[in-house]
């Protein structure tokens, strides 16, 4: 009987990667850990040095930027991926909502994710729908 | 003697080679690339963009510049290298900014077809990606600052 890896199965449960091969996935597989993280847990704080992205299996995430909340985000999505990009700080704090379960990718992980391009179309089309209701939220 | 359409012109490679996501590749890959696109010429004034309305083509900047207006509101002033219009070709949503020609513009144009096949190359993703993470700090540090002297009025 063939065990699958639950790495396996929860880089299979990311919509980015749908259509992916199953030797590109094994090559993913060692590239990522996989956490546990309790609700009201700070992921991401706005301002430090970002050296990681997350990829959301289970629960949600409250995205702030000043202190104000901006976005909520949940399974299936990316989270840190700018400062990954751009090599800035990160631009807002990420504190889990609920118990949550991830997938760990550091930056040179990062770049072999980005090279599938199912993920990279993912990422930009995830960053097109962050600017649009940002722009499109009231300026007090 | 004139350019046939199949066989780009060299000063329109050596431009596309100055486009993040085209940088490092072959004269080739650039050239497969240009077939692709259609260039354009646009006068000072000209309406590239307007919010709200559907989106079928994105423009690579090759001269000149354009301004950002969202709601009437600038917020950006895009030129040579960069990209013009791709959000509404990622997400399929409307436009959501306005855009218009500064000054006298070449474009490349990029239809669905051609934007497909980009977005098929990881490396132009990321390029347009990264852009695309640029405008969405700009964005929320600006709202996060409007907020902050929004409060400050209140306390005062």
């Amino acid at each position: 009987v063939k065990r699958i890896d639950p790495v396996v199965a929860m880089l299979r449960s990311m919509p980015q990667l749908d259509g992916i091969d199953d030797r590109s996935l094994a090559r993913l597989v060692p590239l990522v850990d996989e956490a546990a993280v309790d609700a009201g847990r700070r992921l991401i704080g706005e301002g430090t040095a970002g050296r990681q992205a997350f990829l959301i299996v289970e629960g949600r995430g409250r995205v702030s930027v000043g202190g104000k909340q901006v976005a909520s985000v949940g399974a299936g999505e990316v989270l840190g991926e700018m400062s990954l990009l751009d090599h800035r700080p990160r631009s807002a704090t990420v504190v889990a909502e609920t118990p949550m379960r991830l997938l760990v990718v550091g930056p040179s992980a990062f770049g072999s994710f980005i090279e599938h391009p199912g993920m990279a179309r993912a990422v930009a089309i995830q960053l097109s729908e962050r600017l649009r209701r940002a722009e499109a939220a009231p300026v007090c | 003697m004139a350019a046939m359409r199949s066989d780009p012109s060299p000063t329109r490679l050596e431009l596309l080679r100055g486009v993040p996501g085209f940088r490092g590749r072959t004269d080739r890959e650039l050239a497969a690339a240009a077939r692709l696109l259609e260039e354009a010429e646009v006068a000072e004034g000209t309406v590239l963009i307007r919010e709200g309305a559907d989106g079928q083509q994105a423009y690579v900047i090759l001269e000149g510049w354009a301004a950002v207006t969202v709601h009437g509101e600038p917020v950006a002033a895009l030129g040579p290298g960069q990209f013009v219009g791709e959000m509404a070709m990622l997400d399929r949503g409307p436009r959501s900014a306005t855009v218009v020609a500064k000054t006298t513009m070449r474009l490349l144009s990029i239809g669905p077809e051609a934007f497909e096949s980009f977005t098929g190359q990881p490396d132009i993703t990321r390029s347009i990606a990264r852009s695309l993470s640029e405008r969405l700090r700009r964005q929320e540090a600006g709202q996060a600052s409007n907020e902050s002297s929004a409060q400050l009025k209140e306390e005062q």
